[in-house]
């Protein structure tokens, strides 16, 4: 079935079709939840409540944009609910990825990578999609000005800003780690 | 172009998202201009290793099959015109699971080793479940000859607290100063099945030990509206068993199973530190 086709069923309700249209996207939105939250748990619970809600809406799917970036909109969507409702544990969560951004070690690669991930898991919640959008999920300016409902114009600006943020933690970290080095020699 | 301009244009730049002509003139800046090109360099670097790093996303088979089974009985169960999902209920303190339990001494149940003959023997342990059995054929009083069993079962390794803050997943929080003047002696990671980590924290004091067994994540079973998180301890929130001079309690909420076997001295003691343990998701 092509994907008009596949589209067409599901808004008729057939549920092989809903089944066929989740087994070939659900990769990419658990991926997305995953990258997002950072939670396998939360990942799932959001993948369900992603298509639930795609299933619920997908008549009013107009096909403008791909059903991919759709979903990928729904997706984020609903991690951003999750995020409000647990401000709590995101604070948390934000205080765990600066311990570790303060801890990373030698200039490696691989303390590169761990650095990187630290510093994305302290960034605001905005900051964060906005990274991961693009150089995770590879989409597009135009794409993730879909998936944010942001101006196409303003997504320059705004990953801008969360890469300057993201370096400012790095740069953060690192100057911690070059001060505790010289204090231990 | 001054070099601030060409600096905003550097991460367009980058991602590929600028005109030709544009890049261009990007380009012959880069040429002329050592610290914009340094500047390039550093943020090509940064966006490299963003777009590296990843955590594993893979998704697993039967998390695939749980989220569509769940999606069904959700669509099954819609009305024509559904209203919006549900908000999850408020995260519970750990005490506030367990204190029906605890206050109903009726409920409070006396087994044997034995009881736990009927837990499955075959066959490695799958996600999230957490099998007592090599823990309590190895421990009396003393948790810790047990939990030397239990971590051979789960591949588990002791780790300092400090790599046990870092993990991003796992959200153990206990406060710095607990009744009895309990204070955590070690800490351990598990794998429970592929994908799931979970944490062992063994806390001693002048009263007695106590074993946690934190694990997030995995296979989940409905209980009224609350997901639960499958253990093959007990079924219910709130399960509190004495096995031997051992009380083991098992608490389940939405993100969470948090096993407890206590070697303190009695259930108020134990009530005590638990109202002080938090659990946050």
């Amino acid at each position: 079935m092509d994907e008009r086709a596949l589209i067409a069923a599901c808004q008729r309700g057939e549920r092989e079709a809903q089944r066929q249209l989740y087994e070939q996207y659900v990769p990419q939105v658990y991926a997305l939840a995953l990258r997002l939250t950072g939670s396998e748990h939360d990942a799932a619970d959001i993948c369900h409540d992603a298509f639930v809600r795609a299933f619920a809406a997908i008549r009013s799917f107009d096909g403008r944009s791909k059903l991919g970036t759709w979903l990928y909109r729904i997706t984020v969507n609903e991690v951003r609910q999750r995020w409000r409702r647990q401000q709590t544990q995101q604070r948390h969560l934000e205080k765990l990825a600066e311990l570790r951004a303060t801890q990373v070690g030698e200039a490696t690669e691989a303390a590169d990578a761990e650095a990187v991930q630290a510093a994305l898991d302290a960034l605001s919640d905005d900051h964060r999609a906005i990274l991961i959008l693009r150089y995770k999920q590879g989409l597009s300016y135009h794409e993730i000005a879909e998936v944010l409902e942001l101006p196409p114009g303003t997504i320059a600006s705004r990953l801008n800003r969360a890469r300057q943020a993201l370096r400012a933690r790095l740069e953060r970290a690192e100057s911690g780690l070059t001060t505790q080095q010289a204090e231990e020699s | 172009m001054h070099c601030q301009q060409i600096r905003e244009q550097l991460g367009p730049w980058i991602d590929g998202e600028l005109p030709q002509t544009q890049a261009a003139a990007i380009e012959a800046h880069l040429r002329a201009c050592d610290a914009c090109r340094r500047e390039a360099d550093i943020l090509r670097r940064i966006v490299r290793t963003l777009a590296a790093v990843d955590r594993e996303s893979d998704l697993p088979e039967t998390v695939r099959a749980a989220v569509w089974q769940r999606i069904e009985t959700t669509l099954d169960a819609r009305q024509p015109a559904p209203p919006a999902l549900p908000d999850r209920p408020p995260q519970p303190r750990i005490w506030r699971l367990l204190r029906p339990t605890l206050a109903a001494a009726a409920i409070l149940v006396a087994v044997g080793l034995g009881t736990y003959s009927f837990l499955a023997t075959n066959g490695p342990a799958i996600a999230a479940e957490i099998d007592l059995r090599p823990f309590l054929e190895q421990s009396g009083r003393d948790i810790s000859a047990g939990l030397n069993a239990l971590m051979q079962r789960y591949g588990g390794r002791e780790v300092s607290p400090e790599a046990l803050a870092r993990q991003v997943r796992l959200r153990v929080h206990l406060p710095e100063k607990l009744p009895l003047g309990l204070r955590l002696d070690s800490a351990y990671l598990l794998h429970m099945g592929h994908h799931h980590r979970a944490a062992a924290l063994l806390l001693r004091g002048r009263a007695g030990q106590l074993l946690l067994i934190q694990c997030p994540g995995g296979t989940k079973k409905e209980l009224g509206n609350v997901q639960c998180i499958a253990c093959r301890l007990g079924g219910k929130p709130g399960h509190l068993a004495e096995v031997g001079p051992l009380q083991i309690g098992h608490i389940e909420s939405p993100n969470v199973c948090v096993c407890i076997v206590s070697a303190l001295p009695d259930t108020d003691a134990l009530s005590r530190v638990l109202e002080k343990v938090r659990i946050e998701f």
